[in-house]
């Protein structure tokens, strides 16, 4: 092998690159494969179906909002998979029953390394809960 | 049956196959010997004092390792040979810039090395708060999700790629298919990881847990969504086929002895390990050959004055 | 000019669009077109050099008579060249097709045939290499850009190997830095080795390895044709010149290109060597052992290459000298820059190349120990040793070619420039993406300035052709200098063709008009005889 010196520290980069993510969870404290259990909810059920709620309830939120803003009247929301159940398109309805931003949004959000925006204008259960005490 | 084996087995597999691969080409490149040390100089060389050298001539034609490291850091990362592109106008002579080749290369090319980064976030647990800070500066917060720019700009710029190949008629001509397979795998893990993202979107969780359990050599066969089995197999598929392909330019690059040796040819000597001797004629059998006439040469005294 | 060459008014220059799998078919002699293949190598040149398996053909009969086991040895030689060259190894793995080269080469603008795109040229040997040495080549043979190695392909090999003047400007645009100039250097060594070679560069070679320089001139006559030249400086500028031949114990050893002192117009520029050398009183001395800086061997293989540049050392060996000038040539100095040193060096027994005259050390040329006539020359001027009278030019507007070399393998833009505008009025450079690293070639280097294909010299010297063109329609240029010993050869030929009244001379040619010389007398005629007008 010529020029050896180069071609090894540019095999240890490569490595070194590829297997960064093992080298920092090994060595990160705190490392945990499974996500921590979220809080249970309060009520019977969420708005739709929780498995649908899962991956698409920025799509839910989304919609609330735009109704609430450009529908006249349309504050309310009627879900489509328990239909008849109608609900008012605010983050103070979902309050109701996930009383915790911590421990039921951010459990999830943190795990998968999401940084959604809601919160930069919207309150918080916990805001709310400081403001009425 | 079929989960435990597309999301362990040939993740696993496809990954030692890239590691490996490309640990051989690495090695087998290294082990050809440089005979020559031949730069393409593209600037002025380092030469007497009072001729300047600009900044540029310094990148491309350089004169000691710093200039090659900033030479080789140009082309990695700025592509900037491709930056030079002239394109001829037969009809009146005239050459023009071209960057159109550049700017959509580099577009794919950075804008996919962003969206790898950013998948870091499903590699690594916990996740940094500085690091999800960095990876959303570019993000579009117009929408939710977040609209991330970059999944959206590879596309663009692979689809450019791609279309060229069919529709300019030099690149027609040049393509194999294997270059359309590159860039079908390619284009394949980007769509399929946009609908993901924007279309039909699924639980986030079991596919994270899969990854790290992955990653810290603990598989789970978790419960994935399909669509996600579909990315990781393809996504499999195009490294293992990295290594044996022209995707290994991107190592390549490294080892083209036209851009990562010193423009310093007389200055320092390059040594070739494999130099054959001398075979032809000695001054000594020289001499021999053409006694008579060196001789006369030598009556002359060794110089020729005109006679006048 | 040969006759045959169509007017430049009947070329056409349209690009032909294959099919990948139509690029996969060889060319063969059927295809081939008069003016664009080589002569075949003669006999009595290639076997001095052993060079194996030499025999007279025509490349235009079918059976080119390949030894038996052919096949077996151009594999095995280019799988010794793979592990010999790492270069040519990267450069068959890592080319990505993205076409940046195809516009780039000069060959392809002018015939407008596809296999002239530099990766079109370089897939030719590529194809084969994927065929035996890669899985994917083997396993999905056409479908992986593979083929199998036929006398077919032997063929293609020797027709677009030469077709290419390695010329490096598609190395320059690569993205990777892929030198096709380096794959077809290699392919050609590989042809050598199964003795499929074309004439024109093995004469040179052969001579120049027996003699010491490419037109086989014997010592006397080498030291005869330096001595009417400088009868005709003489002639000019009414000053005796001295030209010393193989004096032991000469500070400088001068090499130059042979045809520096046999051809015009770089006669002229051999005419101011011996002016400058004598002016600044510079102890040196001309060799006829070494009496080639040209190296055709370059063209060629590695091996013969050094045949040829070990005699510059030997003889400075030999003579005892402290260090080297070499003169204005091409490929000369690619060979001088970047392989004289690691083929037949180290020169650890010359001494530092320090100017006599104005105590400057080149330290550029700290190790090879040899220094390019233009950095040289430019010393002097920066440092006011010659005196120079730049209106003796001004009947020249000139331009510059950068040759191809001198820019793409050494980095040599600025001195050159230097040189001219120290010694001319009028001064104007070409297109921008025309010269420096961008520059054309002439159409005729790499062992292509020869008469049978003059149609592709032609056709490949077209986009410099036009580009001077443009220069002699703006400012009106009438002279094209140059560095190289290649393009004074060819370009006369070229600018005839294109019908551009512009001359070519050697950057040295303008130096020597504006050289004022101790004791000479008025001059009447520049250099190469054109008189001055007169006022009154």
């Amino acid at each position: 092998m010529y020029s050896t010196k180069w071609v090894i520290l540019l095999i240890i980069a490569f490595l070194g690159i590829c297997f960064s993510p093992l080298i920092y969870n090994v060595s990160a404290p705190g490392f945990e494969l499974e996500m921590p259990e979220l809080d249970e909810p309060e009520g019977d059920h969420c708005i739709e179906d929780a498995d649908w709620m899962e991956p698409n309830h920025m799509d839910l939120l989304l919609e609330m909002r735009t109704q609430t803003i450009r529908d006249p009247g349309g504050r309310f929301y009627e879900s489509k998979t328990y239909p008849g159940e109608v609900y008012e398109g605010t983050t103070y309805q979902c309050f109701e029953c996930h009383t915790s931003k911590t421990d039921f949004c951010d459990t999830c959000h943190e795990y998968n390394g999401v940084s959604p925006y809601c919160w930069h204008c919207h309150n918080t259960p916990e805001v709310l809960e400081e403001y009425n005490r | 049956m079929i989960n435990p084996f597309l999301e362990i087995v040939v993740p696993y597999a496809a990954f030692a196959i890239f590691i490996v691969g490309v640990l051989y080409r690495f090695v087998s490149w290294a082990n050809s010997a440089v005979p020559l040390k031949i730069p393409t100089t593209s600037g002025q060389a380092g030469t007497l004092p009072f001729i300047k050298r600009s900044f540029y001539d310094r990148i491309d034609s350089p004169y000691n390792k710093w200039e090659v490291a900033l030479r080789m850091l140009a082309e990695v990362f700025l592509f900037r040979s491709l930056f030079k592109n002239t394109r001829y106008y037969q009809s009146r002579h005239e050459h023009r810039d071209t960057r159109w080749l550049w700017g959509f290369a580099i577009l794919f090319h950075w804008s996919f090395l962003i969206v790898l980064i950013r998948h870091l976030r499903f590699f690594i647990e916990p996740v940094p708060e500085p690091f999800i800070y960095v990876t959303e500066l570019i993000a579009l917060k117009i929408w939710v999700p977040t609209i991330y720019i970059t999944g959206i700009t590879s596309l663009i710029g692979l689809g450019y790629l791609f279309l060229r190949r069919l529709f300019s008629g030099n690149e027609r001509t040049i393509s194999l298919p294997s270059d359309y397979l590159a860039l079908i795998l390619l284009i394949s893990v980007v769509v399929t990881g946009l609908v993901m993202r924007y279309i039909y979107k699924i639980p986030l969780a079991p596919v994270k847990e899969l990854a790290l359990s992955l990653i810290v050599f603990q598989p789970v066969a978790v419960d994935v969504h399909w669509l996600f089995i579909l990315h990781l197999t393809l996504v499999s598929i195009t490294i293992a086929y990295f290594p044996f392909s022209k995707m290994m330019h991107a190592g390549g690059v490294l080892f083209s002895p036209t851009r990562n040796m010193p423009n310093d040819n007389r200055k320092r000597r390059h040594v070739n390990p494999l130099n054959p001797p001398y075979h032809g004629i000695t001054r000594e059998e020289y001499n021999e050959m053409y006694k008579d006439q060196l001789e006369e040469i030598a009556e002359r005294d060794y110089n020729f004055r005109p006679e006048v | 000019m040969s006759e045959e060459v169509p007017p430049p008014e009947s070329l056409t220059f349209e690009r032909k669009h294959k099919s990948w799998r139509q690029m996969l078919e060889p060319v063969t002699e059927k295809d081939f077109k008069h003016g664009y293949y080589h002569f075949w190598a003669l006999k009595k040149h290639i076997e001095p050099l052993d060079i194996p398996f030499a025999r007279e053909i025509d490349p235009m009969q079918r059976d080119w008579e390949l030894p038996p086991n052919w096949k077996e040895i151009f594999l095995q030689n280019f799988e010794d060249t793979l592990r010999k060259n790492r270069a040519f190894k990267v450069f068959m793995d890592i080319c990505v097709r993205c076409g940046a080269c195809a516009d780039k080469c000069h060959y392809y603008l002018g015939t407008g045939d596809p296999k002239n795109m530099p990766v079109a040229r370089a897939e030719i040997i590529r194809s084969i290499y994927r065929r035996y040495f890669t899985k994917a080549g083997r396993i999905f043979g056409e479908l992986a850009g593979a083929r199998d190695l036929t006398e077919d392909v032997i063929k293609e090999m020797y027709y677009y190997f030469y077709q290419c003047s390695l010329c490096r400007r598609c190395s320059n645009f690569c993205p990777y830095g892929i030198d096709t100039a380096d794959i077809v250097w290699w392919g050609r060594r590989l042809l050598n080795s199964i003795g499929v070679t074309h004439r024109f560069s093995h004469i040179s070679i052969e001579a120049s390895a027996r003699t010491g320089n490419h037109l086989g001139l014997y010592p006397l006559g080498i030291a005869e044709a330096l001595e009417s030249v400088a009868e005709d400086v003489y002639d000019v500028t009414g000053v005796v010149v001295d030209v010393p031949v193989n004096k032991k114990g000469a500070e400088i050893l001068f090499v130059a290109p042979s045809a520096d002192y046999f051809a015009t117009p770089h006669w002229f520029a051999c005419m101011s060597y011996l002016m400058l050398f004598h002016e600044i009183g510079l102890d040196y001395t001309w060799s006829t052992y070494a009496s080639e800086g040209g190296n055709f061997g370059t063209f060629q293989a590695y091996e013969l290459a050094q045949k040829l540049n070990h005699k510059v050392y030997e003889e400075a060996k030999h003579l005892g000298v402290k260090w080297i000038i070499g003169g204005e040539c091409g490929h000369m100095w690619r060979d001088k820059h970047q392989f004289m040193d690691t083929m037949s060096g180290p020169a650890d027994f010359l001494e530092d190349p320090v100017s006599p005259i104005t105590g400057t050390y080149f330290e550029n040329a700290a190790d090879t120990k040899m220094v390019h006539i233009c950095e040289f020359v430019a010393d002097l001027i920066r440092h006011n040793k010659i005196k120079l009278d730049k209106s003796r030019n001004d009947h020249w507007k000139v331009t510059f070619h950068d040759s191809c070399n001198p820019s793409r393998g050494v980095g040599l833009l600025e001195e050159p420039r230097f040189v001219i505008k120290s010694c001319c009025n009028y001064f104007y450079e070409m297109p921008e993406h025309t010269i420096r690293d961008k520059t054309y070639c002439c159409g005729s280097g790499g062992g292509l300035l020869t008469e049978e294909i003059m149609e592709l010299r032609m056709r490949g010297g077209m986009p410099r052709a036009m580009a001077a063109k443009f220069v002699h329609e703006k400012y009106g240029v009438n002279m094209m200098a140059n560095i190289c010993a290649i393009d004074k050869a060819a370009f006369p030929a070229l600018m005839e063709y294109w019908k551009l009244p512009v001359e070519i001379c050697g950057i040295d040619e303008l130096l020597g008009n504006a050289l004022i010389m101790k004791g000479e007398k008025e001059r009447e005629t520049d250099l190469r005889g054109t008189p001055y007008r007169r006022e009154d």
